[in-house]
C-alpha cells in the first residue's frame, strides 16, 4: 500500500489504492479479494475526516459527562442509596470499575480523571490512552447503575467504545502536530460509525409497526404532547396540524429511518461507482432537520448533538480539508 | 521487519472492523436462523453496557404518561409524601433539561409493567428506604408506591374541545417493608458507611 505525500500530519494528498474515488487510475495487480478488502476496510485515507469526527463526538461525550457534576458520589459510590453488594446484586449482568472502587472520594477522583481524559482525547493529545480511559469511565458509570441511562445514552456507550478502538489521534490532533504521531487511517473507521447509525435507525424503523406510525399517523403528535419531556404545551395547535403536517411527517420519518441502511449502502457503493447519486444532502439534511426539530420541541438528553456529531463521519477527507482551510483562513 | 509489520497491520485492520461489525449487526439478527448467536453477542456487549436494542417510540409512542408517586409510612401511622409524589402531582406541564435528573429515568423504568414483577421498581423502592432513613431521624417503616397515570387525548378529540390530558388515574403499585431483608442490611451498611 503506497501513500502519496503521507507526511506526519497526513496531508490532503493521502490516497488509498482501491479505497475509493482516489484510487482510480492506479493499476493494481493484486487479487480481487485483496482489492475488495482494501476498499472496504484496510485502505488508507487522510486522517482529517476521522479527526473531525473525533472532535465532534468527543465534545458531546464531554458535555454529557460534565452534566453529572454534582451527583457523581450520589450515583456511583458508596454514598448512593443503592451501594456495595446490593448494587452488584441489582445489576448482575454489568461490569463497572465502581463495583470494585466505591469510596466516594475515589469515585470522584476517577470521574475527574475521566474528564481530563476526555479533554485530552478532544484535542488529540496522548489520544489512545485518553480514549481508552474515557471509555472505561463512561462504561463504568453506566454499568454501576444502568437505570440512570436511557436510549440516547445507549448511542453514547456504543460510539465511545467503537471510537476508542480507532486511531483517532492521527489527524487534527496535537499528537500529529507535536508528537509526530500523524498519518493516514484505515477506511473502516468512519464506516463503523455509518454502520452503527444504519443499525440504529433501521432497527428502530422496523420496530415501529404500531397503528400510530402506520394507519393513524399520530406517532409524532403523541410524542410531542407527552408532559414527561415536552418543552411547550402546544396540544391544540398540534391537533390542528395533525392531518396536514404531522401525519405526512410521521410517515416520512418512518420511511427515512427504514431507508437509512439503503442510504449507507449506496454511500459505500458510490465510492466505487460514481454514477450512484450523492444522497447525503437529502438523507442527512432530513436527519438534521428532524433531530433539530426534536431538540427544539422536547427533552431528549444529548441525542441530537450526538447524532449530528456522528453525521460528520459522512464527510470525505477532502471536504474536511476544505472546511479546515476555510476555517483557518477566517 | 517492515513487511511483517504491514501484514500484522493488515490483519488487525481486517479482523477488528469485522468483529465490530458483527457486534453491531449480530444482536439484531433473528435468533430463529442463528440459534443462540445473536443473544450471546448481545450478552457480551451488555457486560460493558453496549446494547444494540434500538426501539425508540416503537412499536408506538406512549399514549399516556405514568408517574411513580411514593409515600413513606412511619411507626406511628403517619404518611408523608416524598419528592416522587410531588412530581406526580405537578409534572403535567412542560419541562426542560435543567429540571431533569438522571433519577427521573430510573423512576420511568420503575413504573413500567405495573401488573408484573419489576426488579427495577423493587430496587428503587428499597433504595428509597435507605435514602429516607438517612435523611431523617426516624426511619420509615414502609415505602408505599402508586402509579399516577393520565392519557393523552387523540387529536380529533382535542379539536372537538376535550382537554389535552385525560383525568388522573391512581392505582396502588407496590409496598416495601423497610424492616425486612435485604433492606434492613442495606440500611445497616449505609449507616456504617455514613457514620
Amino acid at each position: 500500500m503506497t501513500l502519496e505525500s503521507a507526511g506526519p500530519g497526513g496531508g490532503a494528498g493521502d490516497v488509498a489504492e482501491g479505497a475509493g474515488r482516489e484510487g482510480h487510475g492506479a493499476k493494481d495487480s493484486r487479487g480481487r479479494l485483496a482489492r475488495l478488502r482494501d476498499a472496504l476496510l484496510t485502505g488508507r485515507e487522510d486522517p482529517a475526516a476521522l479527526g473531525l469526527l473525533r472532535i465532534g463526538l468527543v465534545a458531546v461525550f464531554t458535555a454529557s459527562l460534565l452534566s453529572h457534576v454534582g451527583a457523581v458520589a450520589e450515583y456511583f459510590s458508596a454514598a448512593s442509596p443503592l451501594a456495595g453488594q446490593y448494587a452488584r446484586q441489582a445489576f448482575p449482568t454489568r461490569w463497572s470499575l465502581f463495583f470494585m472502587i466505591d469510596d466516594p472520594l475515589a469515585v470522584q477522583a476517577i470521574f475527574a480523571a475521566g474528564v481530563v481524559a476526555h479533554l485530552l482525547w478532544l484535542v488529540g493529545l496522548f489520544t489512545r490512552p485518553a480514549a481508552l480511559f474515557s471509555a472505561l469511565v463512561w462504561v463504568s458509570m453506566v454499568g454501576r447503575n444502568p437505570l440512570l441511562y436511557a436510549m440516547p445514552d445507549q448511542l453514547h456507550s456504543a460510539l465511545i467504545v467503537w471510537l476508542a478502538l480507532m486511531p483517532t489521534g492521527r489527524g487534527l490532533s496535537l499528537d500529529a502536530r507535536w508528537r509526530g504521531k500523524g498519518g493516514p487511517v484505515p477506511v473502516w473507521c468512519r464506516r463503523i460509525v455509518h454502520l452503527q447509525l444504519a443499525v440504529m435507525y433501521t432497527s428502530t424503523g422496523l420496530a415501529k409497526h404500531g397503528a400510530t406510525w402506520k394507519s393513524e399517523g399520530t406517532a409524532i403528535y403523541f410524542s410531542l404532547v407527552s408532559p414527561y419531556n415536552r418543552h411547550f404545551d402546544l396540544t391544540r395547535a398540534l391537533a390542528m396540524l395533525q392531518p396536514y403536517v404531522l401525519r405526512p411527517i410521521t410517515w416520512l420519518v418512518l420511511a427515512w429511518e427504514v431507508g437509512f441502511s439503503g442510504f449507507v449502502l449506496a454511500h459505500w457503493l458510490r465510492e466505487r461507482w460514481r454514477k450512484i447519486p450523492d444522497m447525503r444532502w437529502l438523507f442527512l439534511g432530513f436527519g438534521v432537520a428532524m433531530h433539530v426539530g426534536i431538540q427544539m420541541m422536547m427533552y431528549v438528553e444529548w441525542f441530537t448533538p450526538m447524532t449530528l456529531a456522528s453525521y460528520l463521519a459522512f464527510l470525505r477527507p477532502d471536504e474536511v480539508r476544505r472546511l479546515v482551510r476555510r476555517f483557518s483562513r477566517q | 521487519m517492515a513487511g511483517l509489520r504491514d501484514r500484522l497491520s493488515t490483519a488487525w485492520n481486517t479482523l477488528l472492523p469485522l468483529a465490530l461489525a458483527l457486534l453491531i449487526v449480530g444482536p439484531s439478527l433473528p435468533n430463529a436462523a442463528l440459534g443462540e448467536v445473536p443473544s450471546t453477542l448481545a450478552q457480551w456487549q451488555k457486560k460493558i453496557s453496549v446494547v444494540q436494542t434500538w426501539n425508540m417510540y416503537a412499536p408506538d409512542p406512549t399514549r399516556a404518561h405514568t408517574y411513580l408517586a411514593v409515600y413513606a409510612e412511619f411507626q406511628d401511622g403517619r404518611r408523608e409524601a416524598l419528592v416522587e409524589a410531588e412530581q406526580a402531582q405537578s409534572g403535567w406541564g412542560t419541562t426542560w433539561a435543567w429540571r431533569k435528573t438522571r433519577v427521573d429515568i430510573w423512576r420511568y423504568y420503575a413504573v413500567l409493567n405495573p401488573d408484573k414483577p419489576n426488579n427495577n421498581r423493587l430496587w428503587y423502592l428499597r433504595s428509597l428506604c435507605v435514602r429516607e432513613a438517612l435523611a431523617r431521624e426516624e426511619p420509615p417503616r414502609k415505602i408505599v408506591a402508586e402509579r399516577v397515570r393520565r392519557r393523552f387525548t387523540p387529536p380529533d378529540r382535542v379539536l372537538a374541545g376535550k382537554p389535552g390530558l385525560g383525568p388522573v388515574d391512581r392505582k396502588p403499585l407496590a409496598t416495601v417493608d423497610c424492616k425486612t431483608w435485604p433492606v434492613r442490611d442495606m440500611l445497616a451498611d449505609a449507616r456504617a458507611r455514613h457514620g
